[in-house]
């Protein structure tokens, strides 16, 4: 009877495979989904490979939206991996290889598992910012309160889902798993209160996460750590109404990322100090942005303060910084400027000049010489663009907008130039 | 060569011993870059495959086709030295089925002209730094260190008296190393030659019916070399580190053909006997469905594949993207037998020429910067328009009278817009020209231009309703003035008659 039981379970797991193969993936999962609840049902499986299989059935379902079956798989491998037993201590890891071993194997999988969870929250609520951003990517609150009612046939939904689903577990883990799920929602979150609870959930696993992949030995894993622990606040700011809040939110992504981007080794590291760059780059501009709307709120007149100013105008120079040494990063190593830009930095490298372009013609100054000098710099940078697609025609497709716009100004940055030019003079 | 992409080579050797037993047929085929391979039992049937170099090693060096150690040296090896001198990591490695030819590729004999990229790489490595010793101001350090990587167990076979396990690691600063991996200095070709054979020595082997000298396991082979450059002047040394692996693959076969008993098929077992590759269909469907989408508009879902890459992508990471350079010389059996793997080997190699680095930078969508950017395009064009127009004032002042009086017409007698308007917007069509003026480099014109019209821009930035009250205002005030005076009007602005003033 055993036999046959296994051999069933074998079939689901062959099934599997060969839908994998037909490329009708979603049937491929529901066989593995099956596979691993067999497995757990007839106690025929080792804790911690059945939990890591769990977590990564889980990020298919992530892909897919599937939130309530991606959850499920995450609290159940949570609950299973903790039947694996008790890591063995730094003492008896040093007296024995194979506790050492164990020590090692074990920490490292519960710390994977919970790099899943985060990917869960991540996920939920940029997909709900998703649903619920206008066309330039704020709140929109009629979308919200639209939602917001459709929300209560969602729930009904979700309780007859739970209860046709394929459960995991036995008798014992039913109860276990389902309080793990209950610590976090599978509803697209649809304000800021249900955004925080989610993203609470989330850094809380970064911080567990963070415990075994440390930077010294994990540089790697440690910085997708916190590049995903930075996109988490990202993704609550946009549902952060308080703008000032807002502002910190960001302040907390670039204290994260920038002593990081600073310390790694840039032969070594190259790749990831480029996104690191351009992140904080983004991050920069999305805190200048915000100081002068809130500024713009406050006064009553146009003018801004010269504490304003001086601040505005130090977020803007940082995030320009950021853009020019994504561009540095490019160079070969006597300094040479790429005349190629490879597929894969193609975009950025000429969306970062086109930043850097617009940055430029933003900072503020009362010197004529030093609006002229940004002026200058700012044209500098469009004509990049325009030049590179001209020279390289295939990159035209990959920054339609951006070359649009660059176009433009360079046809009309001379008007200005020129305007100031002529007040400077006549002041002379 | 592309930066970041693999630039991948295939080779086929003659037939060997075992296959000669059988009488197999030569399935390969070779033209310029175009490797084809027959299928034995469909004739008909064939695949071609494209890579950056097919090397025909099928017959002998007489024959005008063949490729020598040499050729492939000069077409792969030379370059990776020449960018190691430039600062690049590099990275060469050999695939294929065990017995393809391999190691022969990368290490080759100590016979004449049978030596591998390896052997060659490094002599050249000293010959180049040898003839440069003469310039004082560059010193150069070279050291080696040689790793065996067996059932993802990392062994230094420079040190095989270290049975541990060596642990990979990465450090900020560092960046990723074997722990208490070896590396020895090294001052001649001769002592890498003496270091590579008592490593080979160490390596595993595992004797299987297809080739006596076959290798279960991947031997990574590292050459660390520092160029320091002092200057006189300054007082500064700069330092400039490359590292170049050589790696050569384990065996890509399956175990059916080789044969093989025992242990040893446990490696190559099939081991969809038990369910151990549960995980690997889980993350293949997981990693397929997070694949970086052309499409710009649906954004990449991100998510986490628990399954550790294999050590020896881990420690050859840093060579697939940025500034490295990469290469892959994938060897081909010639024989019908072993179709099926050369198959195989052909795919991976067409695959391999797909790789990139993946670390992709995620953009934030910046349509606020876009519409904000529309907005200045916009009054940036405004002005222009409104400049424009004033130096078609300028220029038509001496010559139509009608626009010359246009401000005094209006002002004086409130008639209707003058047909000179109509002149005005039909001018309006010609402003590329006037922009080609305007931007000319003698610009201290247009810079005066700009002062002048800029009254007259305000003036017609004045809707033509309020220059009618205006003027309408003025009339009423000068009639008044008039009729003090004892004048009237008549309605085409002509005076008439004198009358007694009211008060």
């Amino acid at each position: 009877m055993h036999w046959f039981e296994l051999a069933y379970t074998h079939t689901m797991y062959y099934l599997a495979q060969v839908y994998r193969n037909l490329g009708e993936n979603e049937r491929a999962a529901t066989y593995c989904h099956s596979t691993l609840q067999r497995q757990l049902q007839l106690n025929q499986f080792s804790p911690m490979e059945w939990a890591l299989n769990a977590a990564t059935l889980s990020q298919y379902y992530i892909t897919k939206g599937q939130y309530m079956e991606g959850r499920h798989c995450l609290a159940a491998a949570t609950v299973i991996s903790g039947l694996a037993g008790e890591v063995p201590s730094e003492a008896a890891a040093r007296e024995s290889e194979t506790e050492s071993e164990r020590r090692e194997q074990l920490q490292q999988k519960r710390a994977d598992i919970a790099r899943c969870w985060i990917k869960y929250c991540l996920n939920l609520l940029q997909d709900a910012k998703k649903l619920l951003e206008d066309n330039i990517g704020e709140l929109d609150t009629d979308r919200q309160d639209e939602l917001k009612r459709a929300r209560r046939q969602e729930e009904e939904e979700e309780e007859k889902g739970r209860k046709s689903a394929l459960l995991f577990g036995s008798e014992d883990t039913f109860d276990s798993i389902a309080s793990v799920e209950e610590k976090v929602m599978c509803l697209l979150p649809l304000g800021f209160t249900e955004a925080r609870a989610v993203f609470l959930v989330g850094q809380n696993y970064v911080t567990q996460a963070k415990e075994y992949f440390q930077m010294d030995g994990y540089v790697t894993d440690h910085i997708e750590i916190l590049q995903d622990h930075s996109s988490l606040f990202r993704a609550l700011a946009f549902f952060e109404e308080d703008l000032e809040r807002r502002c910190k939110m960001h302040k907390r992504r670039v204290d994260m990322l920038e002593p990081i981007c600073n310390d790694l080794n840039s032969r070594y590291y190259l790749l990831i100090r480029r996104q690191l760059m351009f992140e904080l780059a983004e991050t920069y501009n999305e805190m200048m942005d915000l100081k002068l709307t809130l500024a713009n709120r406050q006064a009553d007149n146009h003018s801004l303060d010269s504490h304003t100013i001086k601040k505005f105008n130090h977020l803007c120079s940082a995030s320009a910084r950021y853009f020019q040494m994504f561009l540095d990063s490019l160079c070969s190593p006597e300094g040479k400027q790429p005349e190629h830009l490879e597929e894969e930095v193609l975009r950025p490298a000429l969306v970062a000049r086109f930043r850097v372009a617009r940055l430029h013609s933003k900072l503020i100054s009362s010197s004529p010489p030093v609006q002229l000098e940004n002026l200058n710099r700012a044209l500098e940078n469009y004509k990049y663009v325009v030049q590179y697609c001209e020279a390289h025609p295939e990159a035209a497709a990959a920054v339609e907008t951006e070359l649009e716009l660059s176009t433009e100004m360079v046809g009309l940055l001379p008007l200005k130039i020129n305007r100031l030019k002529s007040r400077m003079a006549a002041n002379n | 060569m592309a930066g970041a992409s693999v630039k991948v080579a295939v080779r086929v050797r003659p037939f060997n011993s075992r296959e000669i037993g059988k009488e197999s047929k030569c399935i390969i085929q070779m033209s310029g870059n175009t490797t084809t391979i027959l299928n034995p039992k469909q004739p008909k049937e064939n695949k071609s495959f494209n890579f950056d170099y097919s090397y025909w090693s099928h017959t002998t060096p007489e024959d005008l086709n063949y490729a020598s150690q040499m050729q492939v040296y000069k077409d792969i090896g030379e370059e990776m030295l020449l960018h190691a001198f430039e600062g690049y990591n590099v990275c060469i490695f050999a695939y294929g089925q065990t017995g393809a030819g391999k190691s022969y590729t990368m290490m080759g004999r100590q016979e004449k002209d049978q030596q591998g990229i390896i052997p060659l790489l490094c002599e050249d490595l000293f010959t180049k730094i040898n003839d440069i010793s003469n310039d004082n101001s560059m010193s150069y350090s070279v050291e080696v260190s040689y790793m065996e990587i067996y059932c993802e167990r990392v062994r230094d076979l420079l040190n095989p008296k270290n049975k541990g396990n060596l642990r990979v690691r990465e450090h900020p600063l560092l960046g990723p190393y074997v722990e208490d991996l070896s590396k020895l200095a090294v001052t001649s070709y001769n002592d890498i030659q003496d270091l590579m054979d008592s490593g080979n020595k160490a390596r595993t082997v595992a004797a299987t019916n297809m080739n006596e000298t076959s290798s279960r396991s991947h031997a990574v082979f590292n050459i660390i070399f520092t160029q320091k450059k002092h200057d006189m002047e300054t007082e500064n040394t700069s330092e400039k580190v490359s590292k170049i692996s050589l790696v050569d693959l384990a065996g890509s076969e399956r175990a059916d053909s080789t044969g093989a008993k025992g242990t040893r098929l446990k490696e190559g077992a099939n081991i969809n006997k038990s369910l151990t590759t549960l995980g690997k269909v889980i993350s293949a469907l997981a990693e397929l469905d997070s694949a970086p989408n052309k499409n710009k508009k649906k954004k990449k879902v991100e998510s986490f594949i628990p399954y550790r890459d294999s050590v020896l992508t881990w420690l050859l990471r840093e060579n697939l993207g940025g500034n490295s350079r990469t290469a892959m010389v994938a060897a081909l059996s010639p024989a019908d037998i072993n179709y099926d793997e050369t198959l195989s080997t052909l795919r991976y190699a067409d695959r391999a020429k797909q790789i990139r680095c993946n670390a992709v930078i995620n953009e934030d969508p910046n349509n606020r910067l876009v519409r904000e950017l529309k907005d200045e395009v916009a009054r940036l064009k405004d002005l222009l328009y409104a400049q424009g127009l004033g130096d078609i004032i300028e220029t038509y002042r001496g010559t139509v009278p009608a626009i010359t009086g246009l401000k005094l017409t209006n002002a004086m007698t409130g008639m209707s817009p003058s047909p000179s308007l109509s002149v005005l917007s039909s001018r309006a069509g010609s402003i590329s020209n006037l922009h080609d003026r305007i931007f000319s480099p003698a610009s201290e014109e247009a810079i005066e231009r700009l002062k002048e019209t800029e009254k007259i821009i305000a003036e017609l930035n004045e809707t033509w309703e309020e220059k009618l009250r205006r003027t309408e205002a003025i009339r009423m005030e000068r009639e008044a003035l008039l009729a003090e005076m004892g004048v009237a009007m008549r309605e085409d602005g002509g005076t008439v008659g004198v009358f007694s003033p009211k008060k």
